[in-house]
């Protein structure tokens, strides 16, 4: 008899047993399919949440060039010192404040409320700079502080501070561009972020190697401006210069440009600000007078007016009325038409009258008389470009008004371009609004606008794209694009360009001085002077008005145009021709050499040169003589002695030939002289003045103009100098117009 | 009827005696001989490529490991150094700065006029020279003849192979 289980109950069993096996396997299976097919993506996301980790790779800002590919802006790796202020230990609170607060140089007590905050993320400073961030780690290290952090940032650095700033622009707290061309070209300059995806494990920390894959950064492309550094800076320089002689009260700009592809060699405004520091107001005045404000929302408000206020480029942003310097426009016009031709004439009677409007002349109730073109041009006079544009009519003069861009953006990739302030739609034109607009009133632009104009007209009729940068570069200063001048249309023919170029060279040469002449350079231009008449003198001290001069050289072959505009100077002053003008004769006299463009004298200029003084004290009285009469200077010997103790004027003085150097030969005291007064004399008055007094004469714009008078003395009258003292005067004459 | 053989075999469930009857048979066939070695040997040789082969594990798991480490270390001296470059780069950038901002244009006319006492060359400082007119020779435009026409276009076609 057998005791166990049987074959059957074996074969039973395993049956069970296998049915059950395949039904744990068909779901097994099931699961399986069902994570694997149907869900996979839902459990990959997740497994990759749980197993990956990445991190963002910030990418390195492009760097801004000028043309010669000096940098202007240019980022750099900075440190934020962060505290965690619930891990601090309330005996080691002081130690850090004190710690910190030497470092960083901020207040002691400032840091000491932040470790008593609550959280774990406060900053103590932000954008701290090497040597900082290594004591800053030193001290943490040192006293095994582990609540003191320091995060990677960037800062962005402007190596030359105020150069260019309303060209240039600034980036905010995020690295993003926020004016200028930082802001116009932030997609190209800020760059792509990369990643470091890596495998963590069950810590959350990464396992090297386990698992890495990178995606490198893209540094963000450089630009490369047309903005030339030594144009800028003779622009800038002279633009400071005229901001405090005039006591101008809206700042003042420049444009400088090519003639010929409307590249914008140098745009400034001054007042403007440090780059490294825009939320800084630079004009003292205007920051004293907003700390005196007492009312907090006041203060706030006035202190972000300020700031808006000098970010913005005036080149672009602001409107004004040329004035005179319009006339080339309605000139250009006018000659185009074959309105005037070789023989037009006008006689000016000091005033016009158009529609039952009088305007007058701004040499009223003098009369300039009969004049030809150049000389209605030279003379500024406004009842004879009121009659071009009668002349001309509504349609046509709107016509060139579009043609040379005056009712459109010039579209140069800077932000914030201004619209023109037309008086109305063409329609809306009437006889006397056309008076007013062909002279320069009533009608507002952008100085960029106007320059662009001119150089239509005197570049052969082209208008021009203006630009501002020239190629975008990566960070290996490979060329990623380039980019080349445009011609918008032609607007005038060539030969009415060449008529143009010669008679605003016959407004340089006739006016002199007052209009930017230098010898040596054959120089086109027009001054303008015009009231603001959206402004009163309630407002401001006195009437305000703006002064402004544009001027191209070389004038038979026209290479750079330069155009100042000085709103509201607020000193004697207020001219085109007095205040605008002596700005182009400074900067083209230092940025035409510059170019490679040298003076060319005649055999009279010549003979009207200059002298340097030269130093012959220790020498005998003859053989000082002999050398001072080889240098064309006069000299004249008080004392007996045999040797030249003193002289005076000092050697390195310049001097024009024929003056006078007094060589003393022995201790007899040089004998003073009173200064006279020869402010708004002629040439020849001031020169018989100061000889006179035995006082030397030199001449910073000499002019043949005889209407020019002295504006001008470097040494103010009444006072004593020695004789033979060189006295340097600067000749100007008014124009304006009304 | 006559028993097979096989049946009138005595069965006895005591005794298997049927074994008994091939043992004269089996007296007779000669033992195969099996040449045994010896069991010490071949375990020792056993033991020898078992102690190999654990070595052999051992040795590539310990240079699996020792160059995992040596490959973290590295790697973390070559993230160290790039960090050290990407700080130097930017102390770099900011000294850079420094520099460009003392040797501004501004800076430097200051200081030529301020400290160094410099004035800028004027017109009187330097000699001029008239330059005579160019001189230009014009001469007479002849018309070509032939056989001028045929050694230019000769000269022009050896100019055309480099010749």
């Amino acid at each position: 008899m057998s005791t166990g289980p049987s074959l059957k109950m074996k074969r039973r069993l395993n049956m069970v047993i296998a049915t059950l096996l395949a039904i744990g396997f068909c779901i097994v299976v099931f699961n399986l399919g069902s994570i694997a097919l149907s869900n996979n993506e839902f459990y990959q996301q997740k497994a990759t949440n749980q197993q990956l980790r990445d991190m963002q790779i910030n990418p390195k800002r492009g760097t801004i060039y000028d043309t010669n590919m000096k940098e202007l802006a240019k980022s750099a790796t900075v440190w934020n010192v962060v505290l965690s202020p619930n891990d601090i230990k309330e005996e080691d609170r002081a130690a850090i404040a004190k710690g910190l607060a030497e470092i960083l140089d901020m207040d002691e007590e400032t840091i000491l409320e932040k470790t008593k905050k609550n959280n774990y993320f406060e900053y103590v400073s932000k954008r701290v700079e090497k040597p900082v961030a290594d004591e800053v780690r030193a001290f943490a290290q040192e006293n095994k502080f582990s609540c003191i952090y320091l995060f990677e940032d960037s800062k962005r650095y402007y190596p030359l501070g105020s150069f260019a700033s309303n060209v240039i622009g600034f980036t905010g707290d995020d690295n993003q561009g926020l004016y200028g061309l930082e802001a116009y070209y932030d997609d190209v300059l800020e760059g792509t972020p990369g990643r470091i995806v890596s495998a963590k494990n069950a810590w959350g920390t990464d396992m090297p190697y386990r698992y890495e894959k990178l995606y490198e950064p893209q540094d963000g492309n450089g630009l490369v401006l047309t903005i030339d550094e030594a144009l800028q800076h003779f622009l800038e320089k002279n633009l400071e210069t005229v901001i405090t002689q005039h006591h101008v009260n809206n700042r003042a700009c420049g444009i400088i440009m090519d003639v010929n592809t409307g590249a914008v060699l140098a745009m400034a405004t001054k007042g403007d600000y440090d780059l490294n520091n825009p939320y800084e107001i630079s004009d003292p005045t205007v920051k004293a007078a907003i700390d005196a404000i007492e009312n907090e929302t006041e203060r706030k408000t006035a202190l972000s007016n300020a700031r808006e206020a000098q970010w913005k480029n005036k080149a672009i942003t602001e409107l004004y009325e040329p004035g005179s310097v319009f006339k080339m426009i309605t000139g250009a016009a006018a000659v185009e038409e074959n309105i005037v031709e070789d023989n037009w004439s006008f006689t000016c009677r000091s005033m016009i009258t158009i529609a039952g409007t009088t305007m007058k002349c701004w040499t009223y109730p003098r009369a300039h008389g009969a004049q030809n073109f150049q000389e209605a041009l030279a003379h500024s006079c406004n009842p004879a470009f009121i009659t071009l544009g009668q002349t001309l009519g509504v349609s046509t003069f709107y016509k060139y008004l579009q043609g040379f861009g005056f009712t459109e953006r010039t579209g140069i990739d800077l932000p914030g371009e201004e619209q023109s302030f037309i008086y109305g739609q063409e329609s809306q034109y009437g006889p006397v609004e056309l008076a007013s607009c062909s002279f320069g009133q009533s009608n507002k632009y952008t100085p960029l606008q106007m320059i662009t104009a001119m150089c239509a007209v005197v570049n052969g009729g082209k208008l021009m794209q203006p630009y501002i940068v020239r190629q975008i570069v990566d960070s290996e200063q490979n060329v990623v694009e380039n980019i080349e001048p445009q011609v918008k249309r032609q607007v005038i023919s060539e030969e009415t360009s060449k008529v143009m170029r010669e008679a605003l060279e016959y407004v340089v040469e006739a006016n002199g001085a007052s209009n930017s002449y230098i010898k040596g350079y054959r120089i086109g231009g027009k001054s303008g002077t015009s009231q603001k008449l959206d402004r009163n003198a309630a407002e401001t001290e006195k009437t305000p008005y703006t002064a402004s001069f544009a001027a191209f050289a070389p004038a038979d072959d026209p290479e750079i145009a330069i155009l100042v505009m000085v709103d509201e100077p607020m000193g004697d002053d207020y001219y085109g021709s007095t205040v605008a003008s002596p700005v182009v004769s400074a900067v083209l006299q230092d940025a035409l050499p510059y170019l490679g463009i040298q003076p060319e004298y005649s055999e009279e200029d010549l003979a009207e040169m200059e002298a340097t003084v030269p130093y012959v004290v220790g020498q005998s009285p003859m053989t000082a003589s002999s050398y001072l009469a080889a240098q064309g200077i006069r000299c004249k010997v008080v004392g007996e002695g045999d040797t030249v103790l003193r002289q005076y004027p000092t050697s390195g003085n310049v001097m024009p030939i024929d003056g006078t150097v007094y060589l003393y030969t022995d201790s007899t005291a040089p004998e003073q002289v009173e200064v006279p007064d020869v402010k708004g004399k002629s040439a020849s008055e001031a020169n018989i003045d100061l000889l006179n007094a035995n006082l030397n004469i030199k001449i910073v714009n000499p002019t043949d103009n005889v209407d020019a008078k002295v504006v001008s003395q470097s040494i103010e009258p009444g006072r004593k100098c020695e004789v033979g003292t060189v006295v340097t005067l600067t000749f100007g004459e008014v124009t304006s117009s009304e | 009827m006559a028993l097979d053989n096989t049946a009138r075999k005595r069965t006895n469930a005591a005794y298997e005696l049927e074994y008994f009857d091939n043992a004269a048979q089996q007296v007779d066939q000669q033992p195969i001989k099996k040449v045994v070695r010896n069991p010490q040997k071949k375990n020792s040789r056993l033991m020898v490529k078992t102690v190999g082969v654990l070595i052999t594990v051992v040795a590539v798991c310990s240079a699996l490991l020792y160059s995992r480490a040596v490959l973290t270390e590295v790697g973390d001296q070559i993230t160290t150094s790039n960090e050290t470059l990407e700080e130097l780069q930017s102390e770099g950038v900011r000294l850079k700065s420094e520099l460009d901002s003392k040797l501004s244009l501004d800076n430097v006319e200051e200081y030529a006029l301020n400290e160094l006492d410099l004035v800028k060359m004027n017109a009187a400082q330097k000699d001029y020279v008239t330059v005579p007119p160019a001189e230009t020779v014009q001469e007479e435009e002849k018309e070509e003849s032939f056989w001028d026409m045929l050694v230019r276009k000769f000269e022009e076609f050896r100019e055309y192979i480099g010749f």
